[in-house]
């Protein structure tokens, strides 16, 4: 014994130096320019419930926030974690479920403490400890629990001594350890989980809001508001929309059935300002269906659900937050409110308190479930998910003043935040009306950007006139991974109900020529041996920054635009393990990646007088002037017809084929042209001559898109005939025209 | 992932409790032949288990519940009550993974509560601390100035572009805009890492302060270093780090007792193993292990 307590004493010993070999100098002085804090997220320990049944039944919340502090730690398997470069913050986010009781017991203002059972809890000498562990233990292990022992009425000990051990492991100015927890509500396996953030030890709640408390998010943000209300500063950041089945980002109803308004819109903003990109369990970015011209798109997409449900499958629209980033858009254009202004951050979401952030030290996150390296590359199913889907975490990064609780919650809180995949890329993001190559020069360009235009995560200013925004945008590698391929922004906007998207290459390495048709930057050269799993950064960029100048901006329309830094190809951590194991590399999974950030998004609002009459009509507005098409005469317009609409927003015209089977294809869509919301690859569909299903049924024609149905209603409207489709937000935006001569005017693509 | 698996064990104690509806409502109808004859159960609820539930009701920011909102609580407590005495009643609990578990992580939490009871003295942690001063050591920090040649404008030469400037003894003005600070005070090595990558962290310690020297290579490209100082590791005294001491001491006093409470209580068992000598081997007679820590 005497040798297991020596051993212990020095384990434990050279896990506190570790702390203090960090805390010594004094703090340095904040940076009003800002540095950016690379941290977790999203973290669980054994006090997890479900992280113990995984095996973790030792770690806790101080050796999670140690072992970002760089000391090691033991999988569930056995094995030893240890993060190359220690983190500068981090919040354990478990949830509460422990009764401490024996603080309760010993505490003689309590009722237990007066009460005969109290007596006997309390606890004065060291044999005391020993006789009332032995005493409540017998209870346990005789499955006779003592009844007010395990009731939820006394005070959650798990949530206390995680902020316990948050506070000993908050050093600030050089490591910051945050108060947090996880909501967990999965109703019906979609998962609407939230992680929530205190900025304040010293106010924090008596214990946490749970789900057992209620699913609904709106719940959960009344309790954050009464919080509020009571001085206490909180947010919430939702995470793994791309498991939500669609329940993550709706446009319609609540979660309670409401319809969405601008209460909705206003409590979902006031209370989470982020939410995390991406985890172990996939990207949320976007999805190749949602997004058919980004080829970056086809990135970690996860389809799984919680629980892994039998006959069912996870939905992609409501899914993804570019989409709800445009839906949101839409719905302010339309309705005058936007509840989908989020931030971004990462997270791991790993039960094991320590996380792999890198392909080449993957471990899993699931401790013995997905721990074994030949039972992830086996397919071993963990929840009925095949391990090779899941993906190393991603790391949050947040642009403070300095290392402190107050100083990066305000960063959250603004947004102005990034998610990588896991790399520790730099970037920033500046939006401003008169942005030039000079302000990325010189010494002092971080001050001139913070002068002259907004960070990441931002509105712009109203613009001046009908001047075109640009962006600042700077990102340098990580010295320890791959080079820099490229930098894009995402731009993201909404007329008349309809939400579209472009993706520009805005800066890349080498003296690669867009592609003449498509204009996009060539995909980079792949250094990666596969079979070794090796790769060169003999490709690629160190540091890339340019200044970008929207010229496709129309000041009427409502837009977001974010950057996404790519890194040249390197081995997923699939083709790295296969090699360790001695196996083949998997086709189910791409063998290489490309590690990225997500920076948050800068928003820009048409001023007063400056938003442009709708070009659709809007339904609402038909009155009497015009009626909806009944089944009948639904049906005699489109079934076994082919009928050439136009749309009214874009002025682009297409066919519709809608044969006598029930299968519909659309064609002459040209794919260069922004393509509305929930198409799908409706151009390639088209050349190939792919259909889709469809059905005329209550006055509706109703097709699907994954696994969601979506309809088309007409619209009589004089000697017009128009359909509306029913995610365009009450909007008839498509008008059944004559077959065109032409497809388009020469002049409109003169080079 | 809070919750794959919570979900799955959602779905499987779902399934048992449909079993248990069915076995029950059996059981109930012969049991309730029985039932007559002996005691029944008791289920109490007293004033006090509604004040506390009115007052955790109240803690979580809810407005004051109505009758039927109390009625409804009180039948939910109830019901809890019945179905968990029943299952237990049933066996249910037995050989379920998940309750056994959950039981175990009590018991270490309990420990943990237990540990936490006793505040160390000032002279225990001094104690404590002298006997170990050397885990709080600070570690060793540098001062430089460097110039940097970038793989991006110097490709395959940057090392020699470097070397050149290592010769000349050249100073800033020269090389590539460094994306950072062309100077850092006062570094430690984990504070280099993360702006250079892990090899010029670790390796501009061992330069000579005075001259230019190097290169040395970063994720960037190479650098000419020019160290001003180096600040050797030292021991902090005890009032300096009193705050971490007493962390580090607590936990290694819970570590302890947990195993400490852990021995005790396994000293009252017997443990019956199959013999195995490594993953090869074929399970054989039994090996009987008598109750010790160390078992390993």
């Amino acid at each position: 014994m005497t040798h297991l307590r020596s051993h212990i004493s020095k384990l434990m010993v050279r896990a506190s130096a570790l702390a203090v070999l960090s805390a010594g100098v004094a703090a340095a002085d904040p940076n009003p320019d800002r540095d950016v804090f690379f941290g977790e997220q999203h973290i669980h320990t054994s006090w997890s419930f479900d992280a113990y049944i995984f095996g973790n039944t030792k770690a806790t919340p101080a050796d999670a926030y140690d072992y970002a502090k760089g000391k090691p730690l033991k999988h569930a398997l056995g094995f030893e974690m240890q993060i190359e470069q220690p983190l500068d913050w981090m919040g354990v986010t478990d949830h509460s479920e422990y009764v401490g009781v024996i603080q309760q017991a010993n505490d003689p203002s309590t009722e237990l403490a007066k009460s005969e059972l109290g007596k006997e809890l309390q606890v004065r000498t060291p044999a005391d400890i020993q006789r009332v562990y032995l005493k409540l233990g017998g209870t346990m292990t005789e499955n006779k629990p003592i009844k007010e022992l395990v009731s939820p009425e006394l005070m959650s000990s798990v949530w206390k001594r995680n902020n316990e051990m948050a506070n000993a492991a908050n050093e600030p100015g050089k490591f910051t350890a945050f108060n947090a927890y996880e909501w967990t509500s999965t109703p019906n396996n979609r998962n609407m989980h939230r992680n929530i953030y205190f900025k304040d030890a010293a106010r924090l709640p008596e214990f946490p809001f749970s789900s057992f408390d209620s699913e609904a998010p709106e719940d959960l943000w009344a309790w954050m508001d009464k919080q509020r209300d009571s001085g206490m500063e909180l947010l919430a950041i939702s995470h793994n929309a791309n498991l939500s089945d669609g329940l993550m980002y709706p446009t319609e109803v609540d979660s309670k059935g409401r319809p969405i308004d601008a209460a909705w819109a206003e409590s979902r903003m006031r209370n989470e300002p982020l939410i995390e990109i991406k985890q172990i369990k996939g990207a949320s970015e976007t999805h190749p269906l949602l997004s058919p011209n980004d080829e970056f798109a086809n990135y970690e997409i996860m389809s799984y659900l919680l629980g892994d449900p039998s006959g069912r499958f996870d939905g992609i629209r409501g899914s993804f937050v570019r989409d709800a980033l445009r839906n949101g858009l839409a719905l302010e254009d339309t309705q005058g409110f936007n509840p989908y202004k989020p931030g971004f951050v990462s997270g791991s979401d790993s039960h094991n308190a320590a996380a792999p952030y890198r392909q080449d030290n993957f471990y899993g996150g699931h401790g013995a479930g997905d721990g074994d390296m030949k039972g992830r590359l086996e397919g071993k199913m963990f929840a009925g998910l095949d391990p090779k889907y899941e993906n190393p975490a991603g790391l949050s990064a947040l642009w403070a003043e300095e290392n402190t609780r107050e100083s990066l919650f305000e960063a959250m809180k603004r947004k102005e935040t990034y998610g990588t995949s896991g790399t520790r890329i730099k970037v920033r993001f500046f939006g401003g009306q008169d942005f030039t190559d000079a302000d990325l020069k010189g010494e002092n360009w971080v001050k001139g950007a913070y002068q002259k235009g907004v960070p990441m995560g931002s509105d712009l200013p109203s613009a001046a006139g009908d001047k075109a925004p640009s962006f600042l945008v700077w990102a340098v590698k990580d010295p320890t991974s791959g080079n820099l391929d490229r930098v894009q922004v995402v731009k993201g906007w909404s007329a008349s109900g309809q939400s579209f998207e472009k993706i520009y290459d805005v800066a890349w390495s080498g003296d690669r020529k867009p592609d003449p048709v498509t204009g996009k930057v060539p995909a980079i050269a792949s250094t990666v041996d596969i079979e070794n799993a090796t790769y060169e950064n003999s490709v690629g960029s160190v540091e890339l920054s340019t200044v970008w100048t929207d010229l496709d901006f129309d000041p009427s329309v409502h837009a977001f635009y974010y950057a996404r830094v790519l890194e040249i190809p390197t081995p997923r951590w699939t083709t790295i393990q296969a090699k360790e194991v001695g196996v083949k590399v998997s086709q189910v999974v791409p063998a290489t990646v490309q590690e990225r950030a997500w920076t948050s998004p800068i928003w820009y609002a048409p001023g007063e007088g400056k938003e442009r009459a709708a070009a659709g009509v809007r339904i609402a507005d038909i009155g009497s002037s015009g009626k909806a098409l009944e089944q009948q005469a639904l049906t005699a317009l489109t079934v076994g017809k082919t009928v050439w609409l136009k749309n009214l927003v874009t002025g682009d015209v297409f066919r519709t084929v809608w044969d006598a089977t029930g299968q519909r294809v659309m064609l002459n869509i040209d794919p260069s042209h922004p393509l509305p919301q929930h198409f799908g690859n409706v151009a390639q569909d088209a050349y190939l001559g792919v259909p889709a299903h469809y059905e005329v049924t209550g006055g509706k024609i109703v097709e699907s898109f994954g696994n969601e149905q979506l309809s088309w209603s007409a619209y009589q409207v004089g000697d017009r005939t128009l359909l509306a489709r029913s995610n365009e937000f009450g909007y008839a935006n498509y008008e059944v025209v004559p077959v065109p001569e032409t497809l388009l005017d020469l002049n409109d693509i003169k080079r | 992932m809070s919750s794959s698996v919570r979900e799955t064990l959602v779905r499987l104690v779902r399934e048992p409790l449909v079993h248990f509806v069915l076995i029950g409502a059996v059981l109930f109808y012969i049991g309730g032949q029985k039932a007559a004859e002996g005691p029944r159960n008791e289920i109490v609820v007293t004033e006090g288990d509604i004040d506390q539930m009115l007052l955790s009701w109240q803690v979580q920011g809810m407005p004051p519940p109505s009758a039927a909102a109390i009625r409804g609580m009180v039948e939910a407590k109830i019901r809890e009550e019945v179905l968990y005495r029943e299952a237990i009643a049933m066996g249910l609990d037995q050989d379920d993974v998940i309750v056994k578990r959950r039981l175990a992580q009590k018991m270490d939490f309990l420990a943990e509560d237990l540990s936490a009871l006793q505040e160390p003295t000032a002279e225990e942690l001094r104690g404590w601390f002298e006997s170990r001063r050397d885990d709080f050591a600070q570690p060793p920090r540098i001062s430089f100035r460097h110039v940097y040649y970038s793989f991006d404008t110097h490709g395959k030469d940057a090392r020699a572009a470097a070397a050149r400037e290592v010769a000349v003894a050249a100073g800033p003005g020269n090389g590539d805009r460094f994306m950072f600070q062309n100077a850092y005070a006062e570094r430690t090595e984990a504070e280099l890492l993360a702006v250079f990558g892990p090899a010029f962290a670790r390796d501009v310690f061992a330069l000579q302060p005075g001259h230019w020297t190097g290169p040395l290579e970063s994720g960037y490209g190479w650098h000419a270093v020019f160290v001003e100082s180096k600040t050797p590791s030292s021991v902090p005294v005890f009032e300096e780090v009193e705050d971490q001491v007493k962390a580090a001491y607590l936990d290694a006093r819970r570590a302890e007792f947990r195993e400490e409470a852990y021995r005790v209580m396994r000293e009252k068992y017997e443990v019956v193993l199959p013999k195995f000598d490594g993953p090869e081997a074929t399970p054989s007679a039994p090996v009987r292990e008598q109750g010790g820590d160390e078992a390993s």
